[in-house]
């Protein structure tokens, strides 16, 4: 497995949240209870009727497993949590892939304790480990998981 | 003059180039791609191919998954200089124009099981 340190994660989360300012893309540098993390509201979509989802994105070190985990929580502007079925269909696109559970699954968050859904630490590990070359540990995590959950990255990113 | 004929949708670097010889045939805008594996991804035996342009990195999975005969619970990922994974949408003109060394556009592409 390949693990990131939670100062290299700081590091990256610093860096990253630069570009992020650079572009507009929303990404914000997050202290909370001593936790550095960093979160995005992203609205994935609107409806004709005018009721959108609202989507928090919020990439946590993980202590025990030494790598950073994406959770996330979907509202719509109601306020009214999106139930899950609608998760899946709205918001997670799995091409082909037989057991949704297996990769997005639900757990309290780490520092809110609210319910949220979350990428598994263990598969940011199984998946990291194929990227010893990376520049940019959280850049690969973060665009290797995206596409899972309505999440965008811009290619602007990599530009930078 | 002799009709054209590609027989997969993957076309050589050499039908390429034979293409842009030829008279009378129209100019398609092809992107040649040399894939390279991460990790312990298997290596193609070809790993240099030409691509109609317009082809987005959705497309490049597909036909990855068929040639490295992934199972349905495995996952290809493709990554620009080993570390941004393009949104599958993402064509190979812009990745070309943003990533392309030279005449052709490296791309690291990796098998892994699908989470689990």
């Amino acid at each position: 497995v390949m693990t990131v340190s939670y100062d290299q994660f700081i590091l990256d989360c610093k860096h990253f949240t630069g570009i992020s300012d650079s572009l507009r893309d929303g990404w914000r540098l997050k202290q909370v209870d001593g936790i550095v993390y960093i979160a995005k509201t992203q609205i994935v979509q609107q409806n004709s009727d005018n009721t959108c989802i609202s989507c928090d994105y919020h990439v946590i070190h993980h202590v025990s497993y030494q790598v950073p985990v994406l959770y996330f929580t979907a509202c719509y502007n109601t306020g009214q949590v999106v139930p899950v079925d609608k998760i899946w269909s709205v918001l997670v696109s799995i091409d082909g892939i037989t057991d949704k559970w297996s990769m997005i699954s639900q757990t309290d968050h780490p520092i809110y304790s609210f319910p949220c859904y979350y990428v598994h630490p263990c598969h940011t590990a199984t998946l990291m480990k194929n990227h010893s070359k990376t520049s940019n540990y959280l850049l690969t995590y973060i665009t290797s998981v995206s596409p899972l959950v309505g999440l965008h990255v811009s290619i602007d990113y990599v530009q930078n | 003059k002799g009709a054209w004929l590609v027989k997969s949708e993957m076309a050589t670097c050499d039908d390429v180039q034979k293409q842009t010889n030829e008279e009378g045939v129209p100019q398609i805008e092809k992107v040649v791609l040399s894939l390279r594996p991460v990790g312990n991804t298997p290596q193609l035996k070809n790993k240099k191919f030409a691509v109609e342009s317009s082809r987005n990195v959705s497309w490049l999975v597909q036909w990855l998954k068929q040639k490295l005969k992934c199972e349905d619970d495995e996952n290809i990922f493709i990554y620009v200089q080993q570390t941004f994974a393009p949104h599958l949408d993402t064509q190979f003109n812009t990745l070309y124009k943003c990533f392309g060394t030279g005449d052709k556009l490296v791309l690291y592409y990796c098998k892994s099981p699908a989470w689990g």
